[in-house]
């Protein structure tokens, strides 16, 4: 079918239950390595994400979302609808062709399809099956309903989210399913190497909050190493002063700054022109600054809002200060450094044609990640995945 | 306990803060051999910061690093010096992954770059993780948690939904440098596969902008397919999928859709409001929140958290917005034992974060905490190179250790 290929996933076959973000950015990381994938969909009921969209509002199509792209490219869709027994018997059949079997359902979805992982491992001893859910397979919590949005606040993350004083807010995406669909893709590697070792497939139980804990040890230490509970500080760091973003010239425009210390700090006084504020009593050590820090956050956005934020980038980068731009969407598309990298990546859909997206996070020198092409139409492999099967096809 | 799935992979770890750390704690919990080399002296920028045990400040009383650094073997080396070099060559000979996060074209000049470094042992994984990758323009440019987050995109959005750009752009703990650390264990192993599958390592440059920007299809998928962006002011068109005020603290709420709101407003005891006309759709919702919030809130603010995220249980999308006290009780985290205790023979005993994932046949355990500063140093140096302990002596004495 193709030809032989270099990349680090070649020969893996996976098969997918999932929807929305966390199990599909799992699969479509691993379809970047070359995983051969194929995503059973229920033709009653597309992918979650197929329907979030203004374009599904607009036209009532399933396969013009942008962001059911981006987790799916490269995959093949097979819809059935697994109410029919024999369509069930194809299932299983295409499961136990399958090394890796990837879900995002609630915990008692596949049980409720007979093919929970204890009904699976009979038919592939070494199947390795990654069922990720927002508070994991156990617990009395296990069949709440979760949505990723929710798994912030129960996590206590929402908390630490904020302006001093500011009730709990929102992150900018949904961080749960962004880190949930790497742990995905890194436990499936895992356990590929723990099978490749002893032959041995497993469950894994991924429950999204608690990864997302593990992601915040300084607040859970700061609690049971010293019985305070944090809440949220806006940007300041414990270190680093001056540390924040300042709005510049234009409309929403920002910079963000992190200064290590005192030698990026007197780099930092010297591109404000300000060499004065290296000496000053209030500012010229990190102990003082971190004090000072409100005057200090009003003087630097003083300079700042009067320069443009890329420039301002250059200068400071220049003097040995981190700095960088705050991007909005388009402005990462159009950063040079990006394109000069070849991040983003074009594909051509069938139904709406050439796409620009990003590509791959990571270089590898000898077998590289790629994006393997479009994302599915709905449905759109439903026959071509039977026919394979029916021919005995591996 | 199963099998540790990574005790026949040895990792080298020369990185500070989180990226490389949290990247190399990935793979030692799973049971990595890996080898964190420090700086002499100063060490791991992470001992110096907090939280400390009992707020007393010390190179081995950081909570934060000891969390990062459990289950490694902990020495000292100076790259800079030619000694030094050596001896890290030595460490490599046998490694299957080196991760690294030193500005690019820094390993080269040493002598240790991926192409001197593939001499010795052409089956090495070389995993360098940067702010911005090896290439291109802004390759030598510094980097931060709080620059990765904002550059990648999130922090434009951050805090979602506040209907004003007024206020600055946030970023989110240190999850940036997390997220990162993720990817970058992610892609050192596929190429560990390719290794053990076809006898062949390779460099594995991680750009942290690259993955907070692949990482995110939420965010970056406007520009390509409706050509705008998502910005702080953004207002979801659909309600409720907001935080509402409880007796004791808030709750998120997401019930936009029809039978999540129908359900809601029958958990609300079908109050009479719930049949105003523009209450009926999501979008509705939406328009008149400000309306709609305080007609909830009269019913939330009746009851606690806890009993408003059981009585939604299996039915509705709600959840507490827990703080961190309350995760400490929790009896889900309870019963899947998720926190972990943790011995440190200086810091005392704590509870920390356990493992991400639970798995059913790979053992996930901390066999041993974080490493004193240079702890292995005669380990490593002695029992695996063969230096004498008078030779280490001189190591340290010229601060080659």
């Amino acid at each position: 079918m193709k030809k032989k290929s270099n990349l680090p996933l070649a020969g893996v076959k996976i098969i997918e239950f999932t929807t929305s973000w966390v199990g599909p950015g799992g699969g479509g990381l691993l379809a970047e390595m070359g995983a051969d994938i194929i995503k059973m969909e229920n033709p009653h009921v597309p992918d979650y994400w197929r329907r979030t969209v203004k374009a599904y509002q607009e036209t009532g199509s399933v396969n013009r979302s942008g962001i059911f792209a981006i987790n799916n490219r490269g995959k093949r869709s097979c819809a059935l609808d697994l109410k029919l027994p024999e369509n069930c018997e194809i299932t299983l059949r295409l499961i136990q062709q399958s090394d890796v079997l990837i879900t995002n359902f609630a915990p008692r979805v596949m049980d409720n399809l007979g093919m929970g992982y204890s009904v699976l491992k009979e038919l592939k001893p070494d199947l390795i099956m990654i069922a990720a859910s927002g508070y994991g397979a156990t617990g009395p919590d296990r069949e709440a309903v979760a949505f990723g949005v929710c798994l912030e606040p129960y996590s206590g993350l929402s908390s630490l989210i904020g302006y001093p004083g500011s009730p709990p807010m929102p992150a900018g995406t949904t961080l749960s399913d962004l880190a949930g669909q790497v742990l995905v893709a890194y436990t499936t590697l895992v356990a590929l190497h723990h099978r490749r070792v002893t032959g041995e497939g497993q469950y894994i139980d991924i429950s999204e909050v608690e990864n997302l804990i593990t992601c915040m040890p300084e607040a859970i230490l700061e609690y049971t190493m010293n019985k305070r509970v944090p809440h949220g500080q806006g940007n300041r760091d414990e270190m680093m002063v001056p540390h924040g973003t300042y709005r510049c010239k234009g409309e929403d425009k920002w910079i963000a700054i992190s200064v290590r210390d005192n030698t990026e700090w007197q780099a930092m006084c010297k591109v404000m022109n300000k060499p004065e504020l290296a000496d000053d009593d209030r500012f010229q050590d990190g102990f003082v600054r971190r004090k000072n820090q409100d005057e200090l956050d009003k003087i630097i956005n003083a300079w700042t809002q009067r320069q443009d934020n890329i420039d301002l980038m250059r200068k400071l980068q220049k003097a040995g200060v981190a700095a960088g731009p705050v991007y909005s969407g388009e402005e990462i598309y159009k950063d040079p450094h990006l394109n000069a990298r070849k991040f983003f990546v074009e594909h051509i859909h069938p139904e709406v044609g050439a796409k620009v997206l990003p590509g791959p996070y990571a270089r590898l020198s000898a077998t590289p990640w790629k994006v393997p092409g479009p994302d599915p139409l709905f449905g759109q492999h439903t026959e071509e995945i039977l026919k394979e099967l029916a021919e005995g096809k591996k | 306990m199963g099998t540790l799935a990574l005790k026949d992979v040895r990792v080298i770890e020369y990185g500070e803060k989180i990226c490389v750390p949290y990247c190399a704690k990935m793979l030692a919990d799973l049971g990595a051999e890996v080898i964190k080399i420090e700086k002499p002296v100063e060490g791991d920028m992470s001992r110096r910061r907090g939280p400390f045990a009992e707020d007393l400040p010390g190179k081995e009383r950081s909570g934060f690093f000891i969390y990062l650094n459990s289950n490694k073997l902990g020495v000292t080396l100076n790259l800079e010096k030619a000694t030094g070099q050596d001896i890290f060559r030595k460490l490599i000979k046998d490694a299957d992954i080196l991760i690294e996060d030193t500005m690019p074209g820094t390993m080269g000049k040493l002598g240790i770059g991926y192409r001197q470094l593939k001499t010795i042992n052409h089956k090495l994984v070389m995993t360098s993780v940067t702010p911005f990758g090896q290439t291109g323009p802004y390759k030598k440019f510094k980097g931060s948690d709080l620059i990765g987050f904002e550059m990648g995109g999130i922090g434009f959005c951050t805090p979602r939904w506040a209907g004003t750009t007024e206020q600055e752009p946030l970023r989110v703990m240190q999850m940036a440098d997390f997220f990162t650390a993720m990817a970058a264990a992610t892609a050192a192993m596929s190429a560990l596969h390719v290794q053990r599958e076809r006898g062949i390592g390779q460099h594995v440059d991680v750009s942290q902008l690259q993955a907070m920007v692949r990482l995110n299809p939420q965010n970056m998928y406007y520009w390509p397919y409706e050509g705008t962006s998502e910005t702080r002011a953004s207002q979801s068109a659909f309600a409720p999928q907001q935080f509402i005020r409880c007796k004791d603290g808030w709750c998120y709420v997401h019930a936009e859709e029809p039978h999540h709101w129908q359900r809601f407003v029958a958990m609300m005891g079908n109050p009479e409001w719930a049949n105003i006309d523009f209450f009926q759709k999501s979008t509705g919702r939406a328009e008149h929140w400000d309306s709609l919030k305080p007609l909830i809130e009269e019913w939330s603010l009746q009851h606690t958290k806890m009993e408003i995220f059981e009585m939604a249980k299996g039915k509705i999308p709600i959840a507490p917005s827990n703080t961190v006290d309350e995760l400490m009780t929790s009896r889900q985290l309870e019963e899947r034992r998720f926190f972990v205790e943790v011995d440190h023979p200086v810091a005392g005993k704590y509870t920390y974060p356990g493992a991400p994932a639970k798995f059913a046949r790979s053992e996930w355990s901390i066999r041993s905490p974080a490493p004193r500063l240079g702890q292995h140093n005669e380990e490593i140096y002695c029992k695996r190179l063969g230096y004498s302990k008078e030779e280490l002596v001189k190591l340290a004495e010229v601060g080659i250790i």
